[in-house]
């Protein structure tokens, strides 16, 4: 197996092409409208939208560091845990937000990226079992405080409102994603 | 010359020496005359008519997304226009322009572009009820224009009196000073929200047979390059704005209707903990312990 990420490589460079090209941002951004006049590949592109430097900074940066990990730790589980929150957050927003009109961001994935580290990290045992579940601790009391609050939190540029569903998808796929059976191990026989 | 005749030849000679007199102090007063025409709007006069009427703002809640309006304010009873001055079309243009920098922001939710029939000399704040009423607009950016324009003869203008002067040379100088202002107000609390200016300064010359047209010319360039400016200004002051209704809660009261735009949020506590989770995740790796 490849020792680069390029799995999230190519994911950091689509958004920052998207965010260096307003026209292609526009095109590819979570829209309900544009969704339902016939444009479905919103519903997967607008994770690769941000609306705003803040949102595009902070968004890769954590993707970067967790999905980096995530990745060279196993690839396909992060491929499978990336796959899921793309595909699952777009249509559940659309059923479960019938307010919102527009959605954009990575965070859903980097949110798996990181839940995915933390599930195997408690796997891991031992110290590594605690940092695994004060993470999965942090991203829950986030996720409800912000739900709670209506506004991002520890965000200074923040010209949206914030939608912890797309957070909570990426922490359901990271757990779909560790479930996946796990080729046994191979051992040398003398 | 016989006494008698010296006599008779002086009431001649009078007539076109005086006639010339007349010429040189025409031609004086031409070279000092100097012309200015105006056209303004005010925004002050169209929100404030009576003098004597207090307004007193409140503080605006801001319910996001929001929908702006954009609108020239009517122009100013007695103002004079040069040639057409800024027509309908380009004050479509210059509206349109300075929608486009309220577009950017997600916030914004559409503009609306208001027509000057729709706002009467005067209206006030009424007036601006109605057209909340037509539009559905929360808030409205009032565009409003002063440009003086002056002429004054210089030097070359003294070759006007071989005729053909007047059509090569280019003895009147004009000067086209343009002041341009977005005022934007919330219309239920009556409250300014923030203001962009934008000013030019067109300096130019021309034949009097001309000189209609080129201060047509100067005019709408003088706009141009004034609502240049504006545009620009408009931008900061913007992004001002925005900082000020962060730190002053207690000034704007910021609300969220059905239709806004979301997005996921992360921030620097994300941040340390990617970065624990990654470096407990390399130790596991130096360590072997892969599938």
């Amino acid at each position: 197996m490849s020792r680069l990420p390029w799995l999230t490589g190519l994911l950091a460079v689509g958004c920052l092409g998207v965010g260096a090209a307003p026209g292609l941002g526009a095109a590819l951004l979570w829209d309900r409208q544009a969704i339902w006049a016939g444009e479905p590949w919103r519903l997967v592109t607008g994770l690769l939208v941000h609306l705003s430097p803040g949102h595009l900074g902070w968004d890769l940066l954590v993707l970067a560091l967790a999905g980096s990990a995530a990745e060279l730790r196993s690839r396909p589980r992060y491929a499978a845990a990336l796959a899921l929150t793309a595909l699952a957050t777009g249509p559940l927003l659309l059923a479960l937000h019938p307010d919102l009109a527009r959605f954009g961001g990575s965070s859903g994935l980097a949110t798996a990226a990181a839940c995915l580290l933390a599930f195997e990290a408690v796997r891991a045992g031992g110290a590594g079992r605690a940092l695994g579940l004060a993470a999965l601790g942090l991203v829950a009391a986030k996720l409800a405080a912000e739900w709670a609050a209506g506004a991002p939190l520890l965000v200074a540029d923040a010209p949206f409102r914030p939608v912890p569903s797309a957070h909570l998808v990426g922490a359901v796929a990271a757990a779909a994603a560790h479930l996946l059976p796990r080729r046994p191990a191979v051992s040398a026989v003398g | 010359m016989t006494r008698h005749a010296a006599r008779r030849a002086v009431p001649v000679l009078l007539v076109p020496a005086l006639l010339a007199l007349a010429g040189c102090g025409e031609l004086l007063r031409s070279l000092s005359r100097s012309e200015q025409v105006r056209q303004s709007s005010s925004v002050v006069q169209f929100l404030y008519p009576d003098k004597q009427e207090r307004v007193e703002p409140s503080i605006p809640t801001l319910t996001l997304p929001m929908t702006v309006g954009v609108a020239f304010v009517p122009e100013t009873a007695g103002a004079r226009r040069v040639g057409g001055g800024l027509t309908e079309k380009d004050k479509a243009e210059l509206a349109e322009r300075v929608g486009r920098q309220f577009r950017e922001y997600p916030f914004v939710k559409s503009i609306e572009f208001i027509p000057p029939a729709y706002l009467r000399p005067g209206g006030s704040f009424t007036n601006l009820d109605q057209l909340r009423t037509m539009y559905g607009v929360d808030a409205i950016a009032l565009l409003s224009y002063d440009q003086v324009q002056h002429t004054d003869e210089g030097l070359l203008s003294l070759t006007y009196w071989t005729l053909v002067g007047a059509y090569l040379f280019k003895g009147e100088k004009n000067d086209t000073s343009t002041l341009m202002d977005a005022a934007v107000y919330d219309i239920a609390s009556r409250k300014l929200l923030f203001r962009a200016p934008g000013t030019s300064h067109v300096k130019g010359t021309s034949t009097p047979v001309n000189l209609s047209e080129q201060l047509r010319k100067d005019s709408i360039t003088g706009f141009e390059q004034g609502a240049d400016q504006l545009v620009a200004n408009l931008k900061a002051e913007l992004e001002r704005f925005r900082a000020r209704v962060k730190e002053s809660p207690q000034e704007y009261v910021v609300a969220h209707r059905s239709g806004y735009s979301g997005g996921g949020s992360l921030g620097p506590a994300d941040a340390l903990l990617a970065v624990a989770l990654a470096g407990a995740a390399w130790r596991w790796g130096r360590r072997g312990r892969r599938e």
